[in-house]
């Protein structure tokens, strides 16, 4: 049974002038109520009748949205509206975090990046963010206004399940915060798709990579996409603690492989994406391997 | 309302809108600037591209109220000045070099995507700011914004040319002979101007004046018993002006194009049998207000069992899905004694193949606006195929004479056989009836998805017997074809994949069986290569597998069985003229030597330098052999080769036959107009007409008008199906020229005082040619001096002439069941990832005999885009079913290929003419998309030693398949 294209439900755009303002309206209308900046994902959701609320808050125009600072000391912040064009065309980005800017790439077409945001890709919580990695790997921080004030949540402790996150009504995601990465660091994003049937990840793979006083001069770092409710990540310690050779790189794929527990769907067998995250993963840390000087 | 303020192409505009209006719908809707299209309303397509504060964004989920004090810019306002329609005027010169580049090489056929393409180019050219773009920057601002029909090709030719990067058609274009003034040459399509500068009218771009808006209640069910409909509440619903049921059909219940099977509404006691089928049909004065009332219609019903593949269907005991059961036909083939065949065989194979269920996923989503006009005649306003059979089911289902019916053409964003059954058409003119108003039906995505007739999935085992030397002594083909709910052209579709299932061989001995099956999916109809695209895969996939068992070169053994002139077919007809298919093979073999040869040099060269292991050694023996495959990491890469034909015209005893109208004017040079009721689609065919024409009247191009698809104003050119129209339309044109160029003859050789046959036409003018070295004597007028003329004797200066194709046969009765075929090989080289199991199509080489090229630039248009749609059907494109319910229900959960799949093409055009064709024309339409297909899986078997037998490859058994050391993906 399938049920008519159900169109767009009516709603009232909300614009409003300051966070507190979007706060409150927010809380005061749980469930009916829905933040967004770009509407990349909210408008088609609305349109398959699978996200009916009453209102849009259109908050990227609030002080601060539109910030994209980068201070060595500290790191980079980047404010929820920032584009993800913008984001990639930026110098400091490309210099500081390019794998940052190499996952946002891979995230739909040049038209939805003229509005996607890093902010609105995390708040999707979906198991397939392409930027999600790179924040879990930078260790990014999320900042948060909520009707009792601002706090600041980390980005590894953000996702509840498919969809979920531990905002609350009233909250708005106001920027992403990257710490400044270890000296010398190298990441890779590998993203699996399909040929046939739809275009999205089904497996997502970041590698991340730096060198420290471990006994093989690295740690390392990889998160999973599209094979976990939630982006995974993995601590590579294996890889810390004996000196790198592609058999050790092999056994830290090995270990991602077995970490997960993908399922059959339609976009692939569980087995299928079990091995790509297995090859995927040595490929990412092979590179990033690569990179580091090997 | 709240009020929008914005600026638009540089001119302040304020306009009302609702909050969940978006800005897509605001300038079409509003604002009347329909440049702007909406090819999905999901963000997937790119139709609707526009430029917001110099960024493009897709503007069917730009909130219209985000736009408050911003500079838009479309379609519009991308040429320099306000763009005048009057093609006569210097326009030209205003365009922007994006649109004179995207004109000039061919980057416009259908012209839907076009609008928000050019949008694309623009804000990537405006960023590099007169900087070189590369081919990745353009792949990757192109991505997901889709072309159907070009290939993308031209598409990025046009760009870089645009960006002062100049890239010359010579350098592209597949040689073609010269010989004629305006025929050969590559001239660029009539209607372009119109839609590159955004002023090009398709179906939603019309408006009427208190126009209601309609939608239309689909089963959603795959197969159930009506028990009860009830509308009242629908009806009761303020904005509602009409709902209608099966009961409100005056006339004939069903509409179908040869079998007469398909319900215009389903009636409460009767069956659905597919989940598009259509229950009722509201007319409201807004789109929301029709969606509503449908939401309250209340529908019971008791649901069947489904019968879900065409083999099911077939068995005894499966519920029926028509009462006279589900075989819609048998179709059978038969030549020689097929046994003796294989007894006298030393090599026998028999394979079975799987092709999916595809969709046409043309840009633009059917639409149909249906009037009374004061005299009480129906007129609809609609893109379709067959106008004139539109006409003819619309007013049978009316209860009307078909004279009180007139169908009006809009442009047709992109058809490729989709747009050939009835979809709005007869509903638009049942509401307008009701309402006595205006009634638009515009369909969502979603609902072209689940609706149209889609590409046949098929069943195909193929039997091939061969002696030793390579010589085929038999061929046998059982094929069970699924043709859905409803019979669409399923006969039809299914008689050509049965009459080319034994390839495009001379065997004595051939017999193929085809069960064309009801099902519960959604119904299949046409689609560019009409049935021949399944069996061609499933018959060069198994000519591959046989030449390895028999030790030959597969390229050896398709010469050693080609079709030849005086071959006879495996339905009996003897070929006598025009078989170019060994010349195509030629062409192609040579070029992937050619390739093959600076591949290999290339990579001693890098070996030297840099050892690889595995790769130098491999190639110390001649260069090119065919199937040798070579590795480069963790990548294999081979080259894959495939055959095929394709009918020109319907054939097989149809009366196939086409009207044109020529008029002259003496107005400006003097111009001729030709009319005719075909389609254009994008494939390309006002520019053959005009061409034709032009041709014959010794007009330059640019003085010829085309006339398309109006049953008032244009003949009867018959359905723009089967790749006929450059043939049978063009020969009809021809004709009509022909005729009226006698008659000038007459009016100018009287007042010149010559003899008629002495007059040439030419340069626009009519001349008194010498015998001797051809020039003029000095005797001569204008075109448009006779034209006066003849208007001043009172002569007319219009003329139809009627063109019927030569007699075919109805298959079984052996001789010509085609006027024509067309040829084609197409080589592949593919690239198959050992770790994931994706497939790549890098490079196409491919030789098309067509006949003759007409232009060549729209020749290539339809080959690239042919091409490029083969690789979807091959490697990305599926619309599967479970239980009768299609899963993509959205375009994003359907893969066509975007820019990221366009391969390098090399195109080679073989002009063997057929006499009966217009300078020796054939089609080209549907056989630039079928050998594409088994070429790239013949290509993966040569790369990784797995035959995949079941479309379309996918990644994870391919995958499965090499791990396990298994030989094929069944």
């Amino acid at each position: 049974m399938i049920t008519a294209h159900p169109g767009l439900p009516e709603f009232d755009y909300i614009r409003p002038t300051t966070l507190e303002e979007a706060s409150n309206f927010l809380a005061q209308h749980p469930g009916e109520a829905r933040a967004f900046i770009g509407g990349t994902d909210t408008f088609v959701r609305m349109r398959d009748g699978a996200w009916q609320d009453k209102y849009l808050v259109d908050v990227k125009g609030l002080p601060g949205m539109n910030d994209l600072t980068f201070i060595p000391a500290v790191g980079l912040r980047v404010g929820a509206a920032v584009n993800m064009n913008r984001l990639i065309a930026s110098p400091e980005v490309k210099e500081h975090y390019p794998l940052l800017a190499e996952a946002a790439h891979t995230v739909a077409s040049y038209q939805l990046r003229t509005r996607a945001t890093i902010a609105g890709n995390i708040c999707n919580a979906s198991p397939a963010g392409d930027t999600i990695g790179a924040g879990l790997v930078y260790d990014a921080k999320i900042h948060v206004h909520g009707v009792e004030g601002d706090r600041v949540e980390a980005l590894r402790a953000f996702f509840k399940g498919p969809g979920k996150t531990v905002l609350k009504p009233g909250d708005i995601v106001t920027a992403v915060e990257y710490p400044r990465p270890p000296q010398g660091a190298q990441g890779k994003y590998i993203k699996l798709g399909r040929n046939a049937i739809g275009d999205l990840a089904i497996v997502g793979v970041t590698a991340f990579g730096y060198p420290d006083r471990t006994s093989s001069g690295y740690r390392f770092l990889v998160v999973l996409a599209s094979v976990a409710p939630t982006p995974l990540l993995i601590d590579m310690t294996l890889l810390s603690e004996k000196p790198l050779t592609p058999e050790l790189i092999d056994e830290a794929a090995h270990v991602a492989m077995n970490s997960v527990k993908p399922i059959d769907d339609v976009r692939g067998s569980a087995r299928y994406r079990s091995l790509m995250v297995r090859n995927m993963t040595r490929n990412a840390l092979t590179e990033v391997w690569k990179k580091l000087g090997r | 309302m709240p009020a929008l303020n914005f600026t638009v192409n540089g001119k302040p505009v304020s306009v009302e809108v609702k909050p969940n209006e978006f800005l897509a719908e605001v300038l079409r809707y509003k604002l009347g600037l329909t440049g702007t299209k909406i090819g999905c309303n999901e963000a997937e397509c790119g139709s609707c591209t526009v430029i917001v504060d110099g960024q493009p964004v897709v503007s069917c989920i730009y909130p219209a109220l985000k736009a408050q004090g911003a500079q838009i810019e479309t379609i519009e306002g991308v040429a320099a000045q306000a763009y005048s329609p009057n093609p006569k005027s210097k326009i030209q010169n205003q365009l922007h070099p994006l649109q004179e580049n995207f004109i000039k090489h061919g980057a416009v056929q259908c012209g839907f995507c076009t609008p928000g393409m050019i949008m694309q180019a623009k804000a990537l050219l405006d960023r590099k700011q007169g900087e070189p773009v590369t081919d990745e920057e353009i792949k990757i601002a192109l991505k997901d914004t889709y072309c159907r029909c070009t290939g993308y090709v031209s598409i990025a030719n046009a760009i870089k040319s645009a960006n002062g990067q100049e890239i010359s058609l010579a350098d592209y274009l597949p040689v073609t002979k010269h010989g004629y003034h305006v025929v050969g040459e590559a001239k660029p399509r009539p209607d372009a101007v119109a839609k590159v500068t955004g002023a090009a009218k398709y179906a939603d771009d019309v408006v009427f004046p208190d126009m209601l808006f309609g939608a239309t209640l689909r089963a959603g069910v795959p197969h159930a018993l009506i028990k009860k409909i009830d509308t009242s509440k629908a009806q009761a619903l303020p904005g509602v002006h009409a709902v209608l049921t099966h009961a409100d059909v005056p006339g004939r219940k069903n509409h179908g194009l040869v079998t007469i099977d398909w319900p215009v509404l389903c009636a409460c006691g009767d069956k659905v049998r597919y989940v598009g089928d259509a229950i009722a049909i509201v007319a409201a004065d807004t789109q929301e207000i029709a969606q509503d009332a449908l939401n309250l219609i209340e529908v019971d019903y008791k649901l069947l069992p489904v019968v879900d593949t065409p083999e099911f269907a077939h068995q005894p005991d499966a519920p029926r899905v028509h009462e006279k059961g589900n075989l819609l036909k048998h179709i059978k083939v038969a030549r020689g004694d097929v046994e003796q065949g294989f007894a006298e065989a030393d090599v026998v194979l028999e394979r079975t193949y799987h092709t999916a269920s595809t969709d046409h996923a043309f840009l633009e989503p059917e639409c149909a606006i249906g009037r009374l006009t004061d005299e009480g005649r129906y007129e609809i306003y609609v893109g379709s195929q067959i106008a004139y059979q539109d006409r003819d089911q619309v007013a049978a289902s009316l209860g009307v004479p078909k004279e009180q019916v007139r169908i009006v053409g809009t442009l047709i964003g992109g058809g490729f056989g989709g747009k050939e059954d009835i979809m709005g058409q007869i509903h638009v003119a049942l509401l307008a009836k009701a309402t006595g108003r205006p009634v638009k039906i515009l369909y969502t995505r979603h609902e072209s998805l689940i609706a149209h007739p889609k590409r046949h999935a098929t069943t195909i085992t193929v039997k091939l017997g061969a002696k030793k030397n390579g010589r085929l002594t038999a061929a046998k083909a059982e094929l069970y074809g699924d043709t859905g709910a409803y019979a669409s052209l399923g006969e039809k579709v299914l008689t050509r994949a049965t009459t080319h299932a034994n390839g495009p061989y001379d065997v004595a001995n051939a017999k193929s069986d085809c069960f064309a099956m009801y099902t519960n999916n959604v119904p299949a109809g046409a689609f560019r290569g009409f049935g021949v695209t399944q069996s061609c895969f499933a018959v060069e996939m198994t000519m591959d597998e046989l030449a390895g068992r028999l030790g030959i070169d597969p390229i050896e053994l398709r010469k050693l069985n080609s079709l030849q002139v005086g071959s006879t077919t495996n339905t009996g007809q003897v070929l006598l003229e025009s078989v170019g298919l060994d010349e195509c093979l030629d062409h192609v073999v040579a070029a992937m030597k050619a390739d093959e040869a600076q591949r290999i040099a290339a990579q001693r060269t890098a070996a030297q330098r840099t050892p690889v292991p595995g790769i130098a050694a491999q190639h110390t023996a001649e260069p090119f052999i065919y199937g040798q495959p070579w590795k480069i990491g963790h990548k294999n890469y081979a080259w894959g080769l495939a055959v095929g034909y394709k009918n020109t015209g319907l054939g097989g005893g149809a009366n196939d036959c086409a009207g044109a109208e020529i008029e002259v004017y003496a107005c400006g040079a003097g111009t001729a107009e030709i009319r005719t009721s075909s389609a254009e689609i994008g494939q390309g065919l006002p520019g053959v007409l005009a061409a034709v024409v032009a041709e014959e009247l010794g007009l330059p191009f640019e003085q010829v008008t085309v006339l398309l698809s109006d049953t008032d104003l244009t003949p009867n050119g018959g359905p723009t199906t089967a790749s006929r129209q450059t043939y049978v339309s063009g020969n009809a044109a021809r004709h009509a020229a022909m005729q009226m160029r006698e008659v000038m003859s007459r009016v100018a050789a009287e007042r010149l005082d010559v003899s008629p046959d002495s007059l040439k036409f030419r340069n626009g003018r009519v001349e008194h040619a010498d015998d001797n070295n051809g020039h003029s004597r000095g005797k001569s007028a204008s075109f448009a001096e006779v034209v006066e003329w003849m208007q001043a004797e009172g002569r007319s200066t219009k003329l139809i002439y009627e063109y019927t194709a030569p007699e075919t046969r109805p298959l079984g009765q052996g001789g010509d069941m085609h006027v024509a075929f067309s040829y084609a090989a197409h080589a592949a080289l593919v690239e198959v990832d050992t770790e994931t199991g994706e497939v790549k199509v890098l490079k196409v080489i491919a030789a098309h005999d067509i006949g003759r090229a007409i232009n060549p630039l729209a020749l290539e248009g339809q080959i690239e885009g042919g091409i490029v749609m083969g690789i979807g059907n091959a490697l990305t494109e599926e619309f599967p079913h479970e239980q009768g319910v299609p899963w993509a229900q959205w375009l994003a959960r359907y893969k066509m290929p975007s820019i990221k799949h366009m391969p390098e093409i090399k195109s080679f055009i073989v002009e063997h003419e057929i006499s009966s064709g217009p300078f020796g024309a054939k089609g080209v339409g549907e056989i630039s998309s079928i050998p594409i297909t088994p070429a790239i899986t013949n290509a993966i078997a040569n790369a990784v030693g797995v035959r995949v037998r079941r479309l379309p490859v996918d990644q994870d058994t391919l995958l499965r398949a090499m791990k396990n050391g298994a030989k094929s993906v069944d």
